[in-house]
């Protein structure tokens, strides 16, 4: 039983499935309008004091709910209580023509993530494929992902080893997607209206702990200044390599993925017949390449040393140029779009009183 | 946007509601427990809630469908407009029970997704094997094994947590939240689009309302029509207070504010007088799309938030 989709491989390994799963069920998406209608671009920095670790978050952690959300698909996430029981359900749902997103330990499944620099292997966290068939008389399914066009064949002992391995931080959990895909989507300039108005809600965020937006942007510098005074040299050296690992995701999406944003919003300047959009997207083109910048500052140079981390710095010069960046992105578009969403078909004018 | 109990925006939401027996009730409890003030109003607004789904009718055996007037994804909507990620936790369910009994010793409350079946504490029937989010909260005499599970005001079931995973077992899945709640500070230009952008969320989802056809071999509960009315009438105070917050009335909106409210109030009473068989289960149809063209109507009044 093999399912029969186009697949393509991309930047990330969940907007990619997602754009699987559109494609298969008829309805064409690239990978920066999942990027897009999913929100993508987000800025959330975590700091753990006692584990001694500084995250920055750059793309949204739910990306695909909010592209699902947006574009009229209803979806829950599910969590396997059974490794078997849940071959059978895979099973049973590919039987009936439905590909199905599936988390992974991309440390337990082999072959996925062979050429990722082993440096970045322990900063995996789940990987999504897309399993798109079964083989009863090998006892073996098959799925496709973001880093090759071809398929990838596992028994199905590895896979369902794959869906539950790791400790606390990796295991999957017998993680999938259930999307329940309508019958039409709705319509695309409503979805980016909305789409494109939650981003500004993020970035513009201006909550109690400051960690989210812009704020926690500017949050993130400050703290990253003071880390050779708390942190030891190991630990800054861990840090930048998380941050440039957020920064450029394993499968090779540069500059924050605000380049893929840019080519949505280039896309919505038609959709919302709003040229000021076409704005927004050069900002956003801007941005990519202040974040590459900062990629480059910490390739280039040794994280660990103390000096990489002083205030003028090229590291800190870096980052303030994405600070500046994603404000000025971030301003344009809030100007551009059209504060009132674009009709929804079907739904008649309503008088008031 | 976000805000932690020590903002001025804690007065705006605080006021007491009356307890909706829902998801949206457990989220404000837990948020409370953690506290962030967010009302299961508020919860219900930002949620985009409101909507019609269909599941298998299991309370009387005969098969068919039950109509629900709550949203299934709600709680995803809500953490997503609010920017905080849900952090997924299940899986085997014999590996949960040492995690959850070590949460519950630390005096930590767990939201969950459990099936309504084995709990009908929670939800005095109508919901077959429905899966309802609940709250387990640690008991007065704590050791970490036993929890009352909570869905809304009443006593709520006080189980073991090896019933809770018996359960999961039996459905086939088990999940349960870590959350970091947070509320939006209003009365920002942010907090004007925060609500526009709820707002419209709902619209996307009651445009996704079952269609009447369907609704007319659905069956309305009286659980699901009391939750399906309260949702209906908390949206409509959330509105009403979360509109003064973000100014909408002051561009002109406050009749259309109004006529929204009017349409969600009949609505409810539309979900009540279906439950007790006085219309068919397809006159919610339009009494739906009439919240729809309202809401509609009242986006289009709204003051340019850039």
């Amino acid at each position: 039983m093999m399912l029969r989709l186009h697949h393509l491989r991309g930047r990330t390994c969940m907007a990619a499935v997602i754009r699987d799963v559109y494609e298969y069920h008829g309805a064409r998406m690239a990978e920066e309008d999942v990027f897009g209608f999913g929100a993508g671009p987000c800025l959330d920095y975590g700091a753990s004091a006692e584990r001694r670790e500084y995250h920055l978050g750059v793309i949204s952690p739910f990306l695909e709910v909010t592209c699902l959300e947006t574009t009229g698909v209803p979806l829950r996430y599910r969590l396997g209580a059974d490794p078997a029981a849940e071959s059978l359900r895979l099973r049973e749902l590919l039987d009936r023509g439905f590909p199905v997103p599936v988390a992974l330990n991309p440390l337990a499944c082999p072959g996925v993530v062979e050429h990722t620099p082993p440096a970045l292997l322990p900063l995996l966290t789940t990987h999504w494929v897309l399993v798109i068939g079964h083989d009863d008389a090998d006892d073996s399914f098959t799925f496709v992902d973001n880093r090759r066009h071809g398929a990838y064949t596992l028994h199905r002992a590895t896979f369902e080893a794959a869906r539950y391995a790791g400790g606390d931080g990796q295991n999957p959990r017998g993680m999938w997607l259930d999307i329940r895909f309508p019958e039409t989507l709705l319509p695309a300039a409503v979805s980016a209206w909305l789409a494109l108005h939650r981003v500004i809600l993020g970035f513009r965020d201006t909550g109690g702990m400051r960690s989210k937006g812009l704020d926690g942007l500017a949050r993130f510098i400050r703290h990253a200044g003071a880390w050779p005074a708390v942190l030891t040299a190991e630990q800054r050296e861990l840090n930048a390599l998380r941050l440039m690992n957020s920064i450029t995701i394993a499968g090779g999406a540069k500059g924050a993925c605000r380049g893929l944003y840019a080519a949505f919003l280039r896309r919505c300047a038609e959709l919302l017949d709003a040229p000021a959009l076409l704005g927004a997207a050069a900002r956003f083109q801007e941005s990519a390449i202040e974040w590459q910048a900062v990629h480059a500052a910490i390739r280039e140079r040794d994280a660990a040393a103390a000096s990489y981390w002083a205030r003028g710095s090229r590291f800190q010069r870096a980052l303030q140029g994405v600070l500046a960046a994603e404000t000025r992105a971030i301003d344009e578009l809030a100007r551009a779009i059209p504060a009132r969403p674009p009709r929804l078909p079907g739904v008649p004018e309503a008088r008031v009183a | 946007m976000l805000a932690t109990r020590d903002d001025a925006l804690v007065r705006l939401t605080t006021d007491r509601v009356p307890g909706t027996p829902d998801w949206s009730w457990c989220v404000a409890r837990y948020a409370a427990l953690h506290g962030v003030a967010l009302t299961p109003d508020v919860a219900t607004l930002l949620g985009a809630a409101l909507g019609t789904e269909c599941t298998p009718d299991e309370t009387d055996g005969a098969g068919g469908l039950a109509v629900h007037g709550v949203r299934s994804g709600a709680l995803e909507t809500l953490t997503t407009i609010l920017q905080t990620p849900l952090l997924r936790l299940g899986g085997m369910p014999d590996a949960q029970r040492p995690l959850l009994e070590r949460r519950t010793t630390l005096g930590r409350p767990s939201l969950l997704r459990v099936s309504a079946a084995p709990f009908p504490e929670l939800a005095e029937g109508g919901f077959g094997d429905r899966l309802l989010v609940a709250l387990a909260e640690p008991l007065e005499e704590n050791d970490g094994t036993r929890v009352r599970l909570r869905h809304g005001e009443g006593p709520g079931a006080i189980r073991s947590w090896s019933a809770v995973t018996d359960a999961w077992h039996a459905a086939g899945n088990a999940e349960w939240f870590v959350w970091v709640p947070c509320t939006i500070s209003p009365p920002a230009a942010g907090w004007r689009r925060a609500l526009a952008v709820a707002v419209a969320q709902q619209l996307v989802a009651l445009a996704r309302a079952v269609p009447p056809a369907v609704a007319a071999h659905a069956r309305v509960t009286a659980p699901a029509a009391a939750m399906a009315a309260e949702a209906r009438r908390a949206y409509g105070r959330a509105l009403e207070r979360m509109a003064e917050a973000a100014q909408w009335p002051a561009s002109g909106a406050d009749p259309a504010i109004a006529a929204a409210h009017d349409a969600l109030d009949t609505a409810a009473n539309a979900w009540e007088e279906a439950a007790a068989g006085r219309i068919p289960a397809t006159s919610l149809a339009a009494t739906e799309s009439e919240i729809t063209r309202r809401l509609h109507a009242l986006l289009t009044m709204i003051p340019d938030a850039a």
